[in-house]
């Protein structure tokens, strides 16, 4: 079978990826073995939440200049700002039109309450994360729901309540009727519950009294599977209160959800999504300019071509399976054998404590400014390959809170043209074969020139900022 | 405050236990003070095996013969802290051929019942075993669970009317007069100072007795020899398996629970709080596991850890520090034990030591132990440890897979499941109602005791799932304020609990991580990190108690 664009991996950079490319008009296929890592996430897209002292940043807009300045080799700084911008604005329409918004501003973080009561900032959030805004002085009641196993509001009460002085933060024993009897409730179980009218009609009427005329409640994240903006609306109209989500444990039902919207895209843009097969490369051994065919899927005893002009590798860091280590110190690229950053002795792959500064993290393939790999030479290994997300080397993105702006920037740069007037012999198939007009490029706001602007200090970074 | 009794044992390890078991079962009023948890020294960190003996045989015949007694009155007296595996001695391509006639004579001279079998049957019980073997024997072995053990003699020791006083350090022995007559402890949870003046002291602190006894000026050279081992994700094998040849790194793979251990190394260290796992030490013990069972490597190694033993002989200087040639001399220390009066020894009278022996012999070490304090109090008492079986024992030994059972069979016979039912812990089968509970027993809110009483945390999600969970039950707990301590910052408190159980997982992870480990780590970071931000949780403070990792 030929594409114009594979896909390798399921994951945000992947599918996000493929609907690129099948929204403007390539034959594409995401192809993975399994559906990646949203469903441990958060489903929010987190840009730049630390600052190098582990601060929390305010606005990314204002950070991110200094930020690539001072990271010269980070996936933003190959991929480019604009490339972010660009990425999050396609994203955010993707998630718009398919009735799911994310809501958000690159020139703002919010900072949203954890399920064990920290705050975390996160640039996009779906709209029924938005009123736990910890910065908002307004009275909070988290919902305690006996017998569900995976949130515990009180913990996340009084550790709030440790930080946030200026508006009362309490809980509340919300009952939890039509459980599962024979084993534990499951986010999912719950989201699925939620999904439906009658459900929240019988559950709201039990809860009021128990709520005496709270301004907004925090529920785990599982308001609902396939129709949570309803759900939302509904909820609140029925309490009288903003209601709002917190992630919990995975299974991550706004995971899920930003999973189902992303499928929904590509597949409605004519891209295809098949899920099972271990995937293996295929290249041109013979040719000139070093070329990748395409990939090999092998699934039940038997094996599939997929013939392709560009490949897209989204497969992930250890956890996705990019990212492969079969013994303590060796690391290996798991579908090209790309050759990947990493130190060959185990010991300094990990730091001392859990949450301290993993080098392991920021392993990795290497890129140019195209995303393609680069071999240890610093030569394009194919002209038609990309790594994408959590594959590229050189970011800490749980450390830094870049996961999902990495995944957005890089596969936008991967997917959309380059400058042609920076790359004059590099017009890609994508471009030549366009059928529909890709979606407007208009910024979020502010444009990059305001970015530079806003701060005062790193106008002279504005150069940096367009690569 | 000053508390009195008549025989202070300070220790709360097999050892400890054993001799206020002892002590109390003879009808002295008793108090045991441990610094840390029950099982928090090496008796919490060995290798699970309770010797038939045959590892000693030929070159120590009393070690050897004070195992298999020993072996014999725990299968009867604690049989349901054992797993009656049974042991297998076998002869690898890797191992001189010529150790095995020698060594079957030494096991008959000292009563270790050994019965060899044919290759065929040894591989039949044993599938994933070298196939190469030439010789397989029989033995007596058996895991041994010590949380489960020293868990029953701290029940047996109350029962007896004795005290265990846990989370009570002891800062230093009170000398009067040329002898003791007590010691200062602190509560390490509340700083609380507790005078505790007795009759007699009982130094069963392992490799930190020197530094009791220093306090009363007396040296006592205990040599810490680390021992690393690593847990393999499965029961590669049902049966306790040693390599049939001089003792030595990595020959030796138990089956304890639903996993496999192998090990162990040994290497002198200077300090018995701070020693790390070497990157070689790890190696050796796959490179070792796959003489025993070929591909071993292919198999998940789940986490690794470190135990030090107090190597002790009396006029023995100091070995070598650190080096890996220094394990060859610490291996020939001896593996038997010693009881010091230091009256005699020092010049400081009523302070006894215990030290060295292996967690097999605890029993006969706490005998002679108390049968010193009876002389030295001028009275006669029998012993009674020998006879009298725990009481918390049942008539069984420990069931692999009793815990399945337990808990598929939760609730009422419908399988509902009920209020406390749900499971906290999917990888080690743990219960709401057993979190709750054991964390009410405890007395004090650390997460990391469930790790010992309730294995919570032990499996291959590596806490992923459980700690939040636990740390989530933690703080229902407090605030219905089910502790008797009172606790200075209950916030702080449960933040740190959290913090340091995620943290003491991680140790045990970090020399193990390749393959699924590192996976997993990365689905946990993405949980504690990414979603939950648990590093930014306010007024955490750093661990304190634990033995702290030099970055290797
Ligand atoms: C790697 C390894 C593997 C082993 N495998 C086996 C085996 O398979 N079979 C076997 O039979 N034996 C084995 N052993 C030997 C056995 O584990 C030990 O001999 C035994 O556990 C020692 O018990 P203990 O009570 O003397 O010491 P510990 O268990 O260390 O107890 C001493 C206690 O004293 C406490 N303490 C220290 N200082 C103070 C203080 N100031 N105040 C209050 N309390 C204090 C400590 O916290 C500790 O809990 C192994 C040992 C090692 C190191």
């Amino acid at each position: 079978m030929r594409y114009d664009v594979i896909v390798v991996g399921a994951g945000l950079a992947g599918l996000f990826a493929g609907s690129l490319a099948a929204q403007r008009g390539a034959k594409t296929l995401v192809v993975a073995r399994g559906i990646g890592a949203m469903p441990v996430g958060t489903g929010c897209i987190d840009v730049l939440g630390y600052d190098a002292k582990g601060e929390r940043i305010t606005s990314p807009t204002t950070a991110l200049p200094k930020f690539i300045k001072a990271n010269r080799k980070h996936p933003y700084a190959l991929a480019g700002l604009n490339a972010l911008e660009n990425g999050l604005t396609a994203l955010k329409s993707m998630c718009d039109s398919a009735g799911y918004p994310l809501v958000g501003d690159l020139s703002a973080n919010h900072w949203l309450p954890t399920a064990v009561g920290s705050i975390r900032p996160t640039c996009f959030a779906p709209e029924s994360f938005i009123a736990g805004e910890v910065r908002r002085a307004e009275p909070m009641t988290l919902a305690a729901l006996p017998g569900f196993r995976d949130f515990y509001p009180h913990l996340a009460m009084s550790n709030l309540q440790s930080q946030i002085t200026n508006y009362p933060i309490t809980a509340a024993s919300l009952s939890l009727p039509d459980r599962p009897t024979h084993r534990e409730a499951y986010a999912t179980d719950l989201a699925r519950l939620f999904d439906d009218a009658n459900y929240r009609a019988k559950v709201t009427k039990a809860w009021k009294g128990e709520l005496n005329g709270a301004a907004r409640v925090g529920f785990p994240a599982i308001l609902g599977l396939a129709h949570n903006p309803a759900a939302r609306r509904d909820l609140a109209e029925r309490l009288g209160a903003e209601v709002f989500e917190i992630p919990i444990l995975p299974p991550s039902v706004p995971g899920m959800r930003l999973f189902n919207v992303l499928r929904e895209v590509l597949q409605e843009a004519g891209g295809k999504l098949i899920l099972g097969p271990e995937i293996t490369g295929r290249v041109d051994g013979r040719a000139l300019t070093p070329r990748v065919l395409g990939v090999t899927g092998h699934a039940a005893g038997k094996s599939t071509i997929y013939e392709a002009d560009r490949v897209i590798l989204a497969t992930g860091g250890f956890l996705g399976g990019g990212l492969i280590s079969e013994r303590a110190g060796v690391a290996a690229e798991s579908i090209f054998d790309l050759p990947i950053t990493y130190s060959s002795q185990p010991e300094s792959w990990f730091a001392p404590r859990l949450f301290g500064a993993h080098p392991f993290a920021r392993f990795g393939v290497r890129v140019d400014d195209l995303m393609r790999p680069l071999d240890a030479h610093g030569e394009v290994m194919y002209e038609n390959l990309h790594a994408v997300g959590g594959l590229v080397a050189g970011a800490d993105r749980l450390g830094e809170g870049s996961r999902e702006g990495i995944d957005v920037a890089t596969a936008w740069r991967a997917i959309a043209p380059a400058p042609p007037s920076a790359r004059p012999d590099d017009k890609t198939t994508i471009a030549r074969k366009r059928r529909k007009a890709p979606p407007e490029e208009s910024r979020l706001s502010p444009s990059p020139d305001s970015i530079a602007s806003t701060d005062a200090e790193t106008t002279d970074d504005t150069n940096s900022i367009h690569i | 405050m000053t508390l009195g009794t008549e025989i202070l044992i300070i220790g709360g390890g097999a050892t400890g236990l054993g001799v206020a078991r002892d002590c109390a079962l003879r009808g002295f009023k008793t108090i045991l003070v441990e610094k840390g948890d029950l099982a928090h020294g090496t008796s919490g960190r060995y290798h699970g095996l309770l010797h038939s003996g045959g590892r000693y045989a030929v070159r120590d015949r009393a070690s050897a013969r004070d195992c298999i007694v020993e072996n014999r009155i725990l299968r009867r007296t604690f049989p349901d802290a054992i797993e009656d595996t049974g042991g297998l001695f076998v002869v690898t391509p890797n191992d001189p051929p010529e150790y095995a006639n020698p060594w079957l004579a030494a096991c008959a001279e000292v009563g270790i019942p050994v019965e060899e079998i044919p290759i065929a049957l040894a591989l039949k019980e044993e599938p994933l075993l070298n196939p190469k073997i030439s010789r397989a024997f029989r033995v007596p072995d058996a895991a041994c669970d010590s949380f489960d053990l020293l868990h029953a003699l701290a029940a047996s020791v109350r029962e007896a009317g004795g005290e265990v006083y846990l989370r009570h350090r002891v800062e230093s022995l009170i000398v009067e007069g040329g002898r003791v007559c007590g010691a200062v402890t602190r509560n390490v949870a509340t700083d609380e100072r507790l005078t505790l003046r007795a009759e007699m002291v009982v130094n069963c602190a392992g490799a930190w007795a020197g530094q009791i006894a220093a306090t009363a000026g007396c040296e006592l050279r205990v040599t810490p020899g680390k021992g690393t081992m690593i847990a393999m994700n499965s029961r590669l094998v049902n049966t306790v398996v040693n390599r049939c040849h001089p003792p030595d790194d990595g020959d030796i793979l138990v089956p304890v629970g639903t996993v496999s251990v192998i090990g162990t190394t040994e290497v002198v260290v200077e300090n018995p709080d701070q020693y790390a796992i070497e990157a070689w030490e790890v190696e050796k013990l796959l490179a070792e596991g796959e003489v025993l069972v070929p591909r071993f490597r292919e198999f998940r190694a789940l986490r690794a850890w470190a135990g030090v033993r107090p190597l002790f002989e009396e006029g023995r200087g100091k070995k070598e520090e650190g080096s890996h040639e220094g394990d060859e001399n610490s291996r020939l220390i001896s593996r038997a034990h010693s009881i010091l009066d230091h009256e005699t020894r020092d010049g400081v009278g009523r302070l006894i030591s215990v030290v060295g022996g292996k967690l097999t012999t605890f029993r006969l070490m706490a005998e002679q132990a108390a049968d010193l304090v009876c002389r030295k109090m001028n009275v006669t008492r029998e012993c009674r440890t020998a006879e009298i079986p725990a009481s918390e024992a049942g008539k069984t030994y420990h069931i692999h897979g009793a815990r399945l059972g337990n808990v598929e069979h939760r609730g009422d016979m419908t399988g509902r499941i009920g209020e406390g039912d749900e499971i906290i812990c999917e990888c080690e089968l743990v219960t709401r109602a057993q979190v709750e509970e054991a964390l009410k027993a405890s007395a004090s809110p650390v997460l990391n005791d469930l790790r010992r009483d309730l294995r919570l945390g032990m499996g291959p999600c590596q806490a992923g799932f459980c700690a939040y969970r636990a740390a989530g039950i933690l703080n229902s707990q407090l605030q219905m304020s089910n502790f008797k301590l009172k606790i200075r910052n209950p916030q702080s408190a449960i933040n740190s609990a959290l913090l340091e159980f995620l943290q003491e997982r991680w140790k045990g992870l970090r020399p193990v991580m390749w393959g699924a480990n590192l996976k997993q780590l990365e689905l946990d970071l993405t949980i504690y990190r990414h979603t939950l931000a648990a590093d930014r949780l306010p007024l955490s403070r750093e661990p304190e108690e634990y033995p702290t990792e030099k970055t290797a």
